[in-house]
């Protein structure tokens, strides 16, 4: 069965061929390859040591929907041909052990990226330029809900008898539009991993600020919600005839 | 990090809290929003048609120290001020004048975007009656 250099890929010849490559003169890590050996293990490492980003070190396309079972599949096997614990023989220098550090680390950043649908989701808009973790001001909100959640809080000042319900009302409302959001975000996706399209990126970059800044109103009308109730509560106790003693 | 001596004065004291008549075309009226903290800000003009001069301004703002702080300077600042005067107050400065720490400056980009909000409002209310005001916008 030909091997390959997990450094440079190239085919392992001679007799002394799985432990030190003739092309580049490196030692091999005691089984390289892994289970599966072969050139293809060998290049799926090399491929990990030059990819521009997680989608080319999983040799995966840049898409938002990935098979996740497969890529855990390709972590271990990667992981096996990459990991450090594989070069600590004094066999290897410590410019194999470095390199292989090197990579181990990329290739767990990379594996924990690709399998949160979140991260994933915010790791691909950063490649194509839309950056969803920098809010810029006013601009990248949607306006009408900053209104109501203005005449939200300007009411509950003014009205205080009705302003639970209001509270309620308008966090039910929330939850609404966050589940329309979310739909929305996951109908661009697919859009997107079938037909690309930079406007799509751009879309889903607006829904996905929709969606922090929705979460973001979501936990300040929890809070608002635990004051009054508080509120009302203390004001109930303080009418119960007695309730001092 | 604890506010500066400048902006508890404003939170304690918040100058020109309050609303004018939003349907009056001599009023500007901006409303903001922080995107990362759900901060929310009112900030109103009213302004002199004949000199554009700022003869008012009030804000209502529902958040933290740092954001009531910045509303409320930025109206002590507003008043008198021309319409350009006016679009050429920066965040910057209101960090300058505040001390805010950097966790904390976003409260001024919003006092910035309540201004440039509130003077768009009063040119976008007036531009059918002035043709001049259109000059006064694209120069902003």
């Amino acid at each position: 069965m030909q091997r390959h250099c997990a450094f440079c890929s190239q085919p392992l010849t001679g007799a002394s061929a799985p432990h030190v490559c003739v092309s580049c003169g490196k030692p091999q890590p005691v089984h390289a390859a892994g289970p599966e050996s072969g050139a293809e293990s060998a290049q799926a490492a090399v491929r990990v040591a030059e990819a521009e980003d997680y989608f080319q070190a999983f040799g995966v396309s840049r898409k938002f929907e990935q098979d996740r079972k497969a890529l855990e599949k390709r972590f271990y096997d990667l992981s096996r041909i990459l990991h450090p614990d594989r070069f600590s023989s004094a066999a290897f220098g410590p410019e194999a052990r470095r390199l292989s550090l090197e990579r181990m680390s990329y290739l767990n950043q990379a594996w924990s990226t690709l399998k949160s649908p979140q991260l994933l989701r915010d790791y691909l808009l950063g490649l194509e330029g839309f950056d969803t973790s920098k809010p810029q001001g006013n601009a990248q909100i949607p306006m009408e809900l900053a209104e109501s959640w203005f005449e939200l809080q300007d009411a509950v000042m003014e009205e205080p008898d009705t302003a639970l319900a209001r509270v309620q009302d308008f966090e039910l409302g929330l939850r609404k539009l966050s589940l329309s959001n979310a739909a929305a975000i996951l109908e661009l996706e697919k859009s997107h991993d079938s037909q690309g399209g930079r406007d799509l990126l751009k879309e889903l970059g607006e829904k996905i600020r929709s969606e922090s800044y929705l979460r973001s109103l979501e936990r300040d009308v929890e809070r608002l919600k635990n004051t009054l109730m508080k509120t009302a509560l203390m004001k109930k106790n303080s009418n119960i005839p007695g309730a001092k003693n | 990090m604890a506010y500066t001596k400048k902006v508890i004065e404003h939170f304690e004291n918040p100058k020109n809290i309050g609303s004018l008549d939003k349907n009056s075309l001599n009023v500007g009226t901006g409303l903001v929003g922080a995107p990362e903290c759900g901060d929310v800000m009112k900030l109103q003009v009213e302004i002199d048609e004949t000199t554009h001069i700022i003869k008012d301004a009030k804000f209502k703002t529902f958040g933290c120290g740092s954001a009531i702080a910045s509303s409320s300077l930025a109206t002590e600042w507003l008043k008198g001020k021309t319409i350009d005067q006016a679009m050429a107050i920066r965040n910057t400065d209101i960090v300058e004048e505040l001390s805010l720490p950097p966790i904390k400056i976003h409260c001024s980009v919003l006092a910035e975007d309540a201004i440039k909000a509130a003077i768009g409002d009063y040119l976008k209310k007036n531009e059918a009656k002035k043709a001049g005001t259109e000059a006064v916008a694209v120069k902003a």
